[in-house]
């Protein structure tokens, strides 16, 4: 409700011409090292999709940063609000929209909530429209404590059960709830954050051999997603319980409410061109930038 | 009768594991020491920023600090590749418990290697309904290691994993390999026994603790009470220095003590976390992980006042670093506050004492009130000091 009335009062104010804004949209990628995200995390149908809602289509950023680190690290969340501000600055964007996926959410969120950590972070708040966080981990996921549990470092032998990254000792359960009441914002009884942080949740998992909606994105690892929900809740995306994708900012919308027949999104598919994610987070764009 | 099986990730590696202690690996339960090193500073950035957040005041914000809590469905176990071989006792209070075996590192004549991983064709699981090879005996879902490691990339390395079929019920099982591993190889089991009633808890009435302090953590068992004298309890730092915790019966169940006179440098942001093993007087045995965060004092607040639109604070700086002040402020409506804005302030400072006047704005300092003030370490993320 309160999505839909920010952008009506937007589209009153373009309308009457008060408004006239240089809309960008940026895609942040999750968990990972990145280089070419454009291909690698995204694939480039998703990208030009989405990019068809810009009416200045150059205005488009694909993130590519190291998240395999810590979300405060210089290769995170330095990286992340280097690219965008670069991006804003050089572009005169005032009016971004930042799309996340997964782990995303969490470097983005940790701009949004610590804005004197960085002397480019208020410039970054103060130009992003909204956060359209797409799956995200904002209370970890149980399959990095399965990973974790009994994990010990020694110094002489290393991580006894192999190494795990920085990203996946932070995305434990019990490691976000401690950064989200002490250094994040968004989640229940913590102020808001500065900007929308708005989630499209993940639902279900399906990889029945016979039904072609398990392909879209990859049959194996929709298959892989399926194997995984065994440590998570019915509701979930194969790498995600729904309570994290949706632990902080505010629900969009859950998958089957407005993909395209009613298709629940795997945590691959909601990178991907599926069931129109792409259109809906298009037409996201469209309508403010026109 | 059958076995739901998933193959988790068959990445391979050879073992060449020669000599190792083949006793089962208990929690430890003494300290273990070494060197410390200097930890780095996530920020070394010296300039001063501000920020003025404003705030939905219909919003339902919570002042003070928050403990952690974690609830625990599972449990895992050090095996010896002799045990494994011999048949290892599995217990679980709920059918189609998940269970994963996993490879651990040993050291051989200075070098560490990990053994082979076990694959679920490897293993052959006994239960009061019969004796099952976990991957012959049926497979509704399979993944092989290239699906798992697109899927979830750095995760589910080296391991194997299966689901124990409805059918074979709930209780005890034995969990054997036919795999011609090393006697002195070593495993870690897991077992999340997802659809149990008995889940361990563990919880602090706060989210971190300085130097010095006594890290207190409450431990209750729902669905069964402890088994007397089955409890131990660690304290383990993120460079794995592991530290006993002492035990005592509570108002609530029971509570694993600490005094944090240890070293207790880390990377910033890393949390420590307290491992609780329990058993329940039905056999039923849990694990429990819990992350807080530990850290050193590195600075104070000495006093402050908010007074004609100015907030007037001053610190104490023992280590260099950034320091951010949060200033929590709300409008005074009467006999009702509601929630208006946080003001940040962060630059670097020196050791010693500093006063920071952070304005608020004589325009809208009417009416305010200042309802919580923070300290944090940017360099080392702490969260010093909540008032």
């Amino acid at each position: 409700m309160r999505r839909t009335l920010s952008l009506a009062a937007l589209l009153c104010a373009l309308s009457w011409g008060v408004v006239s804004a240089n809309t960008g949209v940026a895609l942040v990628h999750g968990t990972g090292q990145q280089s070419d995200a454009y291909n690698d995390y995204w694939k480039s149908g998703f990208v030009e999709s989405v990019r068809q809602g810009l009416s200045n289509s150059s205005n488009l950023l694909v993130v590519n940063c190291n998240f395999e680190k810590y979300m405060w690290d210089d290769a995170a969340a330095g990286c992340l609000a280097g690219q965008l501000h670069n991006f804003i600055t050089s572009k005169n964007i005032d009016d971004l929209v930042v799309i996340t996926h997964s782990n995303g959410g969490n470097v983005m969120r940790w701009i949004l909530s610590n804005p004197t950590w960085d002397s480019r972070y208020p410039t970054i708040i103060n130009n992003i429209r909204w956060v359209n966080a797409v799956a995200a981990s904002s209370k970890g996921t149980p399959l990095a404590d399965a990973v974790m549990q009994g994990n010990v470092f020694e110094q002489s032998l290393g991580w006894l059960l192999g190494y795990k990254s920085d990203a996946v000792r932070q995305q434990q359960v019990s490691w976000m709830e401690y950064y989200n009441g002490s250094w994040l914002l968004g989640t229940s009884g913590r102020p808001a954050l500065p900007t929308g942080f708005w989630n499209i949740v993940g639902t279900d998992v399906e990889s029945a051999i016979w039904d072609s909606d398990s392909y879209c994105g990859g049959y194996l690892e929709n298959v892989g997603l399926e194997t995984t929900q065994n440590w998570l809740n019915s509701c979930s995306d194969g790498f995600l319980n729904c309570s994290s994708q949706n632990g902080a900012g505010t629900l969009w919308f859950n998958d089957t409410d407005r993909t395209r027949g009613d298709e629940p999104l795997s945590h691959n598919q909601s990178r991907r061109q599926c069931f129109n994610l792409d259109v809906i987070l298009r037409n996201d764009l469209y309508g403010a930038s026109r | 009768m059958k076995l739901t099986t998933l193959t988790l990730l068959i990445a391979t590696s050879l073992s060449g594991s020669l000599m190792a202690d083949t006793s089962k690996k208990a929690i430890p339960t003494k300290a273990t020491t070494h060197k410390v090193s200097a930890p780095s500073m996530a920020n070394k950035s010296t300039e001063a920023v501000s920020f003025t957040q404003q705030l939905d005041p219909d919003l339902d914000v919570a002042l003070g600090v928050k403990g952690l809590s974690v609830v625990s469905k599972s449990y895992y176990q050090e095996v010896s590749g002799r045990e494994l071989k011999q048949g290892v006792s599995l217990n679980t209070a709920g059918t189609a418990a998940v269970i994963r075996v996993t490879p651990v590192k040993t050291l051989v004549q200075g070098k560490a290697i990990t053994p082979a991983v076990i694959e679920p064709d490897d293993l052959e699981l006994t239960g009061a309904s019969g004796n099952f090879n976990v991957n012959k005996s049926g497979m509704a879902i399979k993944a092989n290691s290239d699906q798992l490691s697109n899927t979830h990339p750095g995760i589910f390395k080296n391991t194997a994993a299966f689901v124990i079929d409805e059918g074979m019920g709930k209780g005890n099982f034995a969990l054997k390999t036919n795999r011609g591993v090393a006697d002195n190889d070593r495993y870690l089991i897991h077992v999340f026994d997802k659809n149990s009633d008995v889940n361990l808890s563990l919880k602090t009435d706060r989210p971190a603790f300085a130097d010095q302090d006594t890290l207190v953590v409450s431990a209750n068992l729902a669905g069964a009470s402890f088994k007397t004298g089955s409890n131990t309890a660690s304290l383990i730092s993120p460079d794995g220095r592991q530290f006993p915790m002492s035990l005592a019966n509570g108002k609530q169940g029971v509570e694993a003590k600490i005094a944090l006179t240890m070293d207790t440098s880390r990377e910033p942001g890393e949390l420590w976390k307290v491992v609780l093993n329990s058993e329940s007087k039905e056999g039923i045995p849990r694990t429990a992980e819990l992350a807080v965060d530990i850290h050193q004092k590195t600075a104070s607040i000495s006093n402050h006042k908010f007074a004609k639109g100015n907030l007037s604070v001053t610190i104490n700086v023992n280590e260099a670093g950034r320091y951010e002040l949060r200033g929590w402020m709300f409008s005074q409506l009467g006999k009702r506050t509601e929630p208006k804005a946080v003001q940040y302030y962060a630059k670097w400072f020196e050791p010693g004492q500093h006063q920071i006047n952070i304005p608020i704005g004589a325009k809208n300092a009417t009416g305010i009130v200042l309802k919580q003030l923070q300290l944090l370490d940017q360099s080392r993320l702490a969260v010093l000091e909540t008032q």
